[in-house]
């Protein structure tokens, strides 16, 4: 019995660890942090995961535990305002895919750092594409319209970032 | 519906899990497909979609912190399993041994009417005239024993024992090797104790007033200040002739349910040699890697 559960946790770390530490280090910015965070989210999972009686909820339970300790750690633990599926800025810039496909992984995740907290959560989970909307809008504890919203804002933000990244320098007289 | 609002709905659409059910969908999905411009743009929004989708998939996950959960983790994990099971088993054998129903089957009625005789018919020697505490007396009996067995049998696995008390230092002994394991650059490179001194107390963090007599002839490589749950937690890295030494220390105060003695005391734990000590103020926790271990 114990073998099993010692293998359930193996298969646990295994399947997820990769996505959870993404997600950490989308979040967090820096590897530091993001080791620290999956680290956590794996212990507390050791601890507590033998109360989880459905198991079709470990990979949410787990993505939720991460981003509430990252939440903790940077002392941010407050709601923010659910928003209406209004008409957002699609107004941005255009940033043509063949930009993106200059950057690499941590460039990306810089670029995703320079949002605020509230649209870099969505956004990250939305392109790591773990989780289903239903399954962001748990572990981000916030209802599914606020999901799609900051997605929208969040996505406008990205390409502005993105944009100033390749504009290009004034020149010098 | 405009072809804003269309891009609206659109651009928060993943191209694995286009939800064509939805209406909103399906009508912004119609528009694209009869408008050329807003056709072009959706074109454009997917492939920026996948390309930033491709970046973060690009992003390696350490391995060696991958092995270091692996191994921490299961640990605990197979603990806190076999705890609830040793419990759960053992009061169950106590029941089954006993020959009594679980307790969470209904109450036995004893009509209050019966003779003496059908009294002692029943069961119990003297069931029917029983209070409730003398009732309930048989189950306290078979969780007392439980829990002394529960103990025994920890005692005889003390591995296991730490993950049933609040203890901390092994979960925090877990952390430690992994955060050593993912191979994280330090913070700053003091090789002047005073200097690191200064910068752990800027940090708030735990500051050795010196360095102890383990580790004290070592050279000085860096340090950095990490948290562990609300923790503040300083590490000093060191080097001697066999290799880097990784010394955590911990505020005493933080860890009031882990007894370490003051002389050191050394355990391995997988390819790590780990060193426990305390003073009055704080914890300490060296950590080498064993070199005739393979990583």
């Amino acid at each position: 019995m114990t073998g099993n559960e010692t293998l359930n946790f193996k298969q646990l770390v295994d399947v997820h660890y990769t996505s959870l530490y993404r997600f950490a280090y989308s979040l967090a910015g820096n590897e530091h942090e993001a080791g620290d965070l999956t680290q956590h989210t794996y212990f507390i999972y050791a601890n507590k995961g033998s109360t989880i009686r459905d198991t079709s909820k470990i990979k949410s339970w787990l993505f939720t535990t991460l981003y509430r300790e990252f939440l903790r750690l940077r002392r941010l633990d407050k709601r923010v305002q659910a928003q209406d599926h209004e008409m957002l800025e699609t107004l941005t810039p255009p940033v043509a895919s063949d930009v993106v496909a200059t950057l690499d992984g941590a460039s990306a995740v810089a670029a995703l750092g320079q949002l605020d907290e509230s649209y870099r959560a969505p956004l990250a989970l939305f392109y790591l594409q773990d989780l289903s909307y239903k399954e962001i809008a748990e572990t981000l504890d916030i209802p599914l319209g606020t999901v799609m919203s900051r997605l929208a804002r969040g996505k406008a933000h990205l390409k502005k970032v993105l944009a100033e990244r390749v504009r290009p320098l004034p020149s010098t007289p | 519906m405009t072809a804003e609002e269309a891009k609206t709905i659109l651009s928060t659409c993943r191209v694995d899990q286009l939800d064509t059910d939805n209406p909103d969908v399906r009508a912004a999905l119609d528009l694209a497909a009869a408008n050329p411009e807003l056709a072009a743009w959706w074109e454009a929004e997917q492939a920026f979609d996948r390309a930033f989708a491709r970046k973060l998939s690009t992003i390696d996950a350490p391995r060696p912190l991958q092995e270091a959960i692996l191994r921490g983790g299961a640990t605990i994990f197979a603990a806190r399993q076999l705890i609830t099971e040793t419990n759960t088993d053992a009061v169950h054998e106590e029941l089954v041994e006993k020959n009594t129903s679980s307790p969470l089957d209904a109450p036995k009625v004893v009509p209050f009417y019966q003779s003496k005789d059908e009294i002692a018919a029943l069961a119990g020697p003297s069931a029917g005239s029983r209070r409730t505490w003398t009732r309930v007396l048989p189950w306290s009996l078979a969780a007392s024993v439980a829990l002394g067995l529960l103990g025994v049998s920890l005692f005889f696995q003390p591995d296991k024992l730490t993950a049933d008390t609040d203890a901390q230092l092994p979960a925090f002994t877990q952390f430690a090797e992994g955060l050593v394991a993912s191979g994280q650059p330090l913070e700053k490179n003091s090789q002047q104790l005073a200097e690191m001194q200064a910068y752990f107390a800027s940090r708030q963090a735990p500051d050795p007033a010196a360095l102890p007599d383990k580790v004290s002839a070592d050279q000085l490589v860096g340090e950095s200040v990490r948290t562990w749950k609300q923790d503040t937690i300083s590490l000093v890295r060191l080097k001697d002739p066999t290799g880097t030494l990784d010394l955590f220390v911990l505020n005493r105060a933080d860890f009031p349910h882990d007894h370490v003695a003051a002389a050191p005391t050394d355990t391995q734990n997988g390819p790590y040699t780990v060193t426990t000590w305390a003073d009055d103020k704080d914890i300490f926790l060296l950590l080498r890697k064993n070199a005739a271990v393979a990583p």
